[in-house]
């Protein structure tokens, strides 16, 4: 008890709240520029928190990182640019909604689910990290691959009624993923004697690409064209009532980004995208998904913000920093004088409760920033066409220029988007490429270093529990819509 | 273009990319070592080609199905058209026409953007930006003073924020 009021008492000082929202307002502002992620900002602002007692400099910078995460829905909903990867999900149904004239909502629902996300992590935080972490660590390259081939089983759902021309999406993005330097030998590959594509292909390139130069070529053509019909414009929000009546789907999806991120190297990306599938396969209107569903705007934030808290599990348990900005956070408390590891919470309980308390107060002072936000941005989908466009090309151009500091990838950027435009007009799905993009990399380097741990046996994909237990969801993930479409095929034929 | 055209270019172009990588591509531009480990470089890429040939023909034998149990229908919609009427007559080229058409303001932004890209390092990032927002501008043919400026203050405040106070180094 004692111990809490300390805490107490510790967070709820005039600083600290100054620190919070300063940070959050950061955050989302960076989060939601394209090119610009949670961990630049929090790397950006690591430098101001020298001069800070620790719990404010710690706070700052992790309201850095919630903001961060957030932001980044707000242009994948209203522009179809997904500020950081975590938010590519969120554009699958957050930018028809926008289209529909319900931008407000979308934003609303993604604030609440991010703030949802966040809060349920953070609880997790609280009351379970350490059985969590150690979870967690017992996740090996078998683990990690039969995780991203479940992921990967999202292609199927994501591909619409076009299932072959998902899977062909999938393949390229595939290929894609697997540009420059190997991941397990160091050769090289597709680098076609270019230096700058030894490390690959990155993510926010292709990204910028695909989603928003790919919509701006289409935006193009109604610069002419007048619109088929007046969207009637609203930036009202969710009714609560209406939006906790997802909570099944809320409280799954948070819970999948709570686990995804306490497993180290996975990352938001890959949440939303499992929580998005998940949410689509439960739902009773699975074919509103992709046109503008609100679940599957809801899914995709809760999972995402649900990461949040859920890093900071291994990080503050054991001290392994599981995706960059946690590595960066690392840096932060060990400047201050915190160590991270299994002796943190019993030699200095109160910072390390101090934190996890803030993580819960940081999201709720999110809800109350995010509502200013959510009112300002929506006006975007007011601004004219022929306006828009210069505008978003050069927020294009220098958030792919931003990501790394280089032209290379904003001509890479370019490219996709071309790519993009070509397979919009064959009607081929691009998420299903996204993604592969996202998750290639991740299946292949750990297929074949867990084929390299097993000296050269497929048998440990099959004989570890967690593996296997992926490995069997993912094949009831690829064969359920075709077993349905079966059975309901048989009641059809039989009712007749 | 129609559905199954959609769908006859995607197979094929995916087939023969597909055939492209693997005897192409990947024996060209993936080195292979089997020093370390026991999957090589390039079993991940052939399979995705592989995967590509395969689908891709899968995509061409379906259409070929659909095509051909639809043949009846096409028969019968294709001599209602024929007993409908003639054909629409051609329309002469008009120049102030095309500039207005859908197809030209894909094509001039898609130009412009390629431009950016290549002015953003031999002319920096604050000239080539406003130089291509405002091509775009007169592409659309927007008279609007009030759209230019725009533009040229939300480049100019675009840089402050990456360049000043993000420290991002802008071109």
């Amino acid at each position: 008890m004692e111990l809490l009021f300390s805490v107490l008492a510790q967070l709820f000082t005039f600083k600290t709240f100054i620190a919070i929202n300063a940070g959050l307002f950061v955050g989302i502002i960076i989060g939601a520029l394209p090119g610009l992620s949670a961990t630049m900002g929090v790397a950006l602002l690591m430098p101001l928190t020298f001069g800070m007692d620790t719990i404010t400099a710690i706070v700052l910078l992790l309201g850095v990182y919630c903001g961060g995460i957030y932001g980044g829905s707000i242009t994948a909903i209203l522009i179809k640019t997904p500020g950081t990867a975590a938010s590519a999900a969120t554009t699958l149904d957050g930018y028809p909604l926008a289209q529909q004239g319900k931008a407000g909502v979308a934003l609303d629902i993604a604030l609440k689910a991010s703030v949802f996300g966040g809060v349920v992590s953070a609880l997790v935080l609280l009351l379970v990290a350490e059985k969590i972490s150690s979870f967690a660590l017992s996740f090996a390259a078998p683990e990690y691959f039969s995780l991203a081939l479940f992921g990967l089983t999202i292609i199927s759902s994501v591909s619409g009624k076009n299932q072959i021309k998902g899977l062909i999406s999938g393949m390229l993005g595939l290929l894609v993923s697997c540009v420059g330097m190997d991941p397990i030998n160091g050769t090289n590959r597709f680098i076609f004697g270019i230096t700058d594509l030894l490390s690959g292909i990155g993510v926010i390139s292709a990204m910028v690409g695909l989603f928003a130069i790919t919509e701006i070529l289409s935006k193009a053509k109604s610069v002419v064209r007048p619109p088929d019909k007046m969207i009637e414009f609203s930036n009202k929000g969710i009714e609560n009532k209406q939006f906790f009546k997802m909570w099944p789907n809320l409280l799954r999806s948070s819970l999948i980004g709570t686990f995804i991120g306490a497993v180290p190297g996975t990352g938001a990306a890959t949440a939303s995208f499992l929580a998005y599938n998940e949410a689509k396969r439960s739902s009773k209107e699975k074919e509103r998904f992709g046109h503008g569903s609100y679940e599957g705007v809801a899914a995709a934030e809760s999972a995402n913000n649900g990461v949040t808290g859920a890093t900071l599990i291994p990080l503050l348990t054991l001290g392994i920093p599981g995706d960059t900005v946690t590595a960066i956070l690392l840096g932060a408390f060990m400047m201050k004088g915190i160590t991270p590891g299994p002796g943190l919470i019993g030699s200095q309980p109160e910072i390390v409760y101090t934190i996890m308390f803030s993580m819960i107060a940081i999201n709720l002072f999110m809800m109350l920033q995010g509502k200013v936000f959510v009112r300002v941005f929506a006006n975007v989908t007011k601004i004219p066409t022929a306006l828009l466009i210069p505008l978003l090309v050069t927020l294009c151009v220098i958030g792919s220029y931003a990501c790394n500091n280089s032209i290379f990838d904003v001509k890479l950027a370019i490219l996709f988007g071309l790519i993009g435009y070509l397979m919009n007009k064959l009607d081929i799905p691009l998420t299903p490429m996204v993604i592969a993009i996202v998750l290639g990399s991740l299946a292949e380097s750990n297929l074949r270093r867990g084929i390299a741990m097993a000296s050269g046996s497929y048998a440990i994909f099959f004989t570890r529990p967690i593996s296997l237990f992926f490995i069997v969801a993912s094949i009831f993930s690829l064969l359920y819509p075709t077993v349905c479409q079966l059975i309901n095929y048989y009641k059809a034929r039989k009712a007749a | 273009m129609g559905k199954r055209q959609q769908d006859k270019v995607t197979g094929f172009g995916a087939a023969l990319f597909g055939i492209a990588m693997i005897f192409l591509i990947i024996p060209n531009w993936v080195v292979t070592s089997d020093a370390l480990n026991l999957t090589s470089p390039d079993t991940f890429p052939k399979f995705a080609s592989w995967m590509l040939v395969i689908l891709g023909a899968a995509l061409l034998l379906k259409t070929y199905i659909e095509e051909h149990s639809d043949k009846k229908n096409a028969k019968t919609a294709q001599e209602s058209n024929l007993a409908s009427g003639s054909k629409p007559p051609k329309e002469a080229f008009n120049l102030q026409k095309a500039l207005k058409s859908e197809g030209f303001c894909v094509i001039a932004t898609f130009l412009v953007i390629a431009l950016f890209g290549l002015l953003l390092e031999p002319l920096g990032y604050l000239l080539s930006s406003m130089l291509c927002c405002t091509l775009l501008l007169i592409a659309y043919q927007c008279r609007k003073w009030y759209y230019y400026a725009t533009v040229i203050l939300f480049t100019l405040a675009l840089h402050y924020i990456f360049g000043t106070l993000l420290h991002v180094r802008i071109p």
